[in-house]
């Protein structure tokens, strides 16, 4: 029987009274990993955003329901405490606060209680060799100096630890080398299951080369305009975006 | 101990603390020409910017009454004390360094414990109470209390003090000893209901090539027992930290006095051949707070790190003004200042750098941030710059701002609630200047000390918030 994590009816966003997303719609079941595409300024990041519950980020119109809750009456926390997680695509930096400090808070907060430290220790020594990271990272202040392929390996470790439900990735591959792209497509493919969804974000099919969508939406002019499998994404790669948009035209 | 009435700031005093306290002739004539400089100097000006955060309104010194020191209080001790007995501070203090060099610990009334260790003491390392050390070691004591004279500055109340303290401890590290454990200093200014004034002095020596780490802790262990009263108590400090060619000494001073202390502080710092100092002062307490703090580099290749926390709640007011002098050539000095403000409270930073004509190849940089943590809050920043020199390297910068949004988003993005995610941001704002400081565990120490702080402090201001939605409702 499949299970909806996460719906989406006709969402509306502005942005300092300037609309973005005009009217998205998106079912995302557990088991599924779903490839959001499209150029930039199509609305992507906009989405990501508004699933977390960025302030500056106004719905004015539409649902987001988790598991039939709605997540617009929630601010960030409490969403992310219920099993939502965004991995930024410009992570910020705090400086001053070590990566195992906040990492054990935000472990703390999602599971509602303490971990033994002895505990927490051997899972995050896992998890950080999964993903290749060294152990002197721990101690180091969050994302402060940290290179592009370092911020993104912090935020899948994140998830790795958070354990949540539904993940959207907004941009996790773009600023990666070759090697570094493989390691975190393998720490995704590893944490997706049959209990969790994944919504990747990305313009490019680089991404995908590693992990297989099952669904893929195109985005354009902050609406999903196309939506197909994991084709859709070889077939964009291909021929780049103008043909959809000709197609839409062309419908019209 | 008593109150004594009215107008106790007097000519008079000097001579009454002077023979209660048994003083050598040389230093009655130190506090008198202290007094004569005092009584030219002109009061505050309450529109100055170094004087312009602090309410000079809360303190009436013609109701202020001089505490009296009892020279025969305190005793000479074998060990430490329990940390138990003490404030949470200084028990936090003894269970983080573990091993401690020397402690004193003083209130008003007087000394309360003395403790050396004997290995250093047969070094020749001296740590006693100033009352006595200015008899039992009175050659050393002149030859550095009568320099401070030559140093001039215009603060009344620094001039007060060193015509009439009646308290203060004195350090004394000999040549080429290097002592890696802390010296741990505490004030506890115990007070009681009527306004008292207590001066007190610092002397620290560090002799050519010695080394010693020394934690000063500034507390009133009582506060919350004390009525507030429309007019407040005052300590007032005068710190001389001289630090002789190629030495090393690390200072830090905690000030976390309560609502009924206005605190004037005056550290002065004397950098000589190759020395260096580095001087942390950490205030998150007190009603009103006037601190200055000079670093002097009197010789070639001196150089001088001064870093600076303060985090302020409710009404509490902070003026911290910086001079790094610079007088010889090829010193450096740099300046790390970080403020957090909650509530009303306000500060002002003012930073000079002055560089002598003949101080050439010098390095000055100062730093100062501001977090604004409620819109009631205030802070202020004044870079003032008197180069002479001209191969100098100097640069001054400071920002003043809200908490960013987008780093509360990105922990509230992990299931850190607002109250965490604000505490997050300010404790690593602070940590970012408490990790330079080098003396290993004061950064825990501190970090324990002003998270507790934080923690109470942004519980308390949830807990308004849901007392004020339940009064909505």
């Amino acid at each position: 029987m499949t299970k909806t994590i996460l719906t989406i009816k006709d969402l509306h966003v502005s942005v300092e009274d300037k609309e973005i997303l005009k009217g998205v719609n998106l079912t995302i079941n557990a088991g599924e990993i779903h490839a959001l595409m499209g150029r930039n300024g199509s609305g992507k990041s906009t989405l990501s955003y508004t699933l977390m519950g960025h302030p500056r980020y106004k719905v004015t119109k539409g649902q987001i329901l988790f598991h039939g809750k709605d997540l617009l009456v929630m601010p960030a926390d409490e969403r992310a405490r219920l099993g939502m997680y965004l991995a930024f695509q410009y992570p910020v930096a705090i400086p001053g606060v070590s990566v195992s400090n906040f990492l054990r808070a935000a472990v703390k907060a999602k599971r509602g209680q303490d971990v033994p430290i002895k505990e927490f220790r051997a899972e995050l020594k896992d998890n950080m060799t999964k993903l290749g990271i060294a152990n002197e990272f721990l101690s180091r202040y969050v994302n402060d100096g940290f290179s592009g392929g370092e911020k993104k390996r912090l935020e899948i470790l994140q998830m790795a630890l958070l354990k949540p439900e539904m993940a959207v990735l907004d941009e996790t591959d773009s600023g990666l080398d070759i090697d570094a792209l493989k390691t975190v497509a393998e720490g995704i493919n590893s944490l997706a299951s049959s209990d969790n969804a994944v919504l990747l974000i990305t313009h490019y099919q680089r991404l995908l080369n590693y992990i297989t969508p099952q669904f893929v939406h195109v985005m354009h002019n902050g609406e999903v305009i196309k939506s197909g499998d994991s084709k859709l994404a070889h077939e964009l790669e291909a021929k780049g975006y103008d043909w959809i948009t000709q197609e839409l035209v062309a419908q019209a | 101990m008593s109150c004594i009435p009215q107008t106790d700031l007097t000519k008079n005093r000097i001579e009454e603390i002077s023979s209660s306290l048994a003083e050598p002739a040389w230093l009655s004539k130190e506090r008198r020409l202290a007094w004569e400089k005092y009584i030219a100097t002109d009061v505050p000006d309450p529109k100055a910017d170094e004087w312009r955060t602090i309410n000079l309104n809360s303190l009436d010194l013609s109701k202020l009454k001089t505490t009296k020191l009892n020279p025969n209080l305190g005793s000479f001790e074998t060990a430490l004390p329990d940390g138990g007995k003490l404030p949470k501070e200084m028990s936090a203090a003894l269970k983080q360094y573990k091993e401690i060099a020397g402690f004193i610990w003083q209130t008003e009334k007087g000394t309360q414990h003395v403790y050396l260790d004997p290995d250093l003491q047969k070094k020749g390392v001296i740590l006693l109470p100033l009352s006595l050390a200015v008899n039992s070691h009175a050659g050393l004591a002149e030859k550095y209390l009568t320099k401070t004279r030559k140093f001039s500055h215009d603060n009344k109340f620094s001039l007060l003090t060193e015509a009439l303290f009646n308290s203060g401890i004195f350090v004394y590290i000999p040549k080429s000893v290097e002592i890696e454990k802390p010296f741990l200093l505490g004030f506890d200014f115990v007070g009681n209901t009527c306004e008292e004034a207590v001066f007190s002095r610092l002397l620290l020596i560090a002799e050519r090539n010695s080394k010693a780490n020394i934690v000063n802790v500034l507390l009133s262990s009582n506060a919350k027992n004390i009525n507030a009263s429309p007019s407040l108590s005052l300590v007032s400090q005068l710190n001389e930290l001289y630090v002789e060619a190629g030495a090393k000494l690390s200072y830090a001073e905690l000030q976390d006095f309560g609502q009924h202390v206005f605190y004037n502080s005056r550290l002065n710092n004397y950098v000589h051949k190759d020395a260096h100092v580095d001087n942390l002062s950490v205030a998150i307490g007190a009603a009103q707070s006037k601190v200055d703090v000079a670093t002097y580099l009197q010789e070639q290749g001196a150089n001088s790190e001064v870093l600076g926390v303060v985090f302020g709640t409710a009404n509490e007011c902070f003026s911290y003004n910086t001079i790094q002098e610079h007088n010889a050539p090829d010193t450096q000095s740099d300046i790390n200042f970080r403020v957090a403000l909650k509530d009303q409270s306000k500060s002002m930073y003012q930073g000079i750098i002055r560089v002598d004509k003949k101080a050439q190849k010098t390095e000055a940089f100062q730093s100062n941030k501001n977090l604004l943590l409620s819109n009631g809050a205030k802070a202020d920043s004044i870079p003032k710059l008197e180069i002479l020199a001209d191969d100098v390297k100097c640069s001054h910068g400071a920002t003043v701002g809200p908490v960013d949004p987008e780093q509360l988003f990105y922990l509230m993005s992990r299931g850190l609630s607002q109250k965490e995610a604000e505490e997050f941001v300010v404790l690593g704002f602070f940590n970012k200047v408490l990790a330079q400081f080098p003396v290993p565990h004061t950064l825990e120490w501190l970090q324990g000390i002003i998270g507790e702080t934080l923690c109470t402090q942004f519980q308390s201001q949830a807990e308004l918030k849901a007392e004020a939605a339940v009064l909505v409702k």
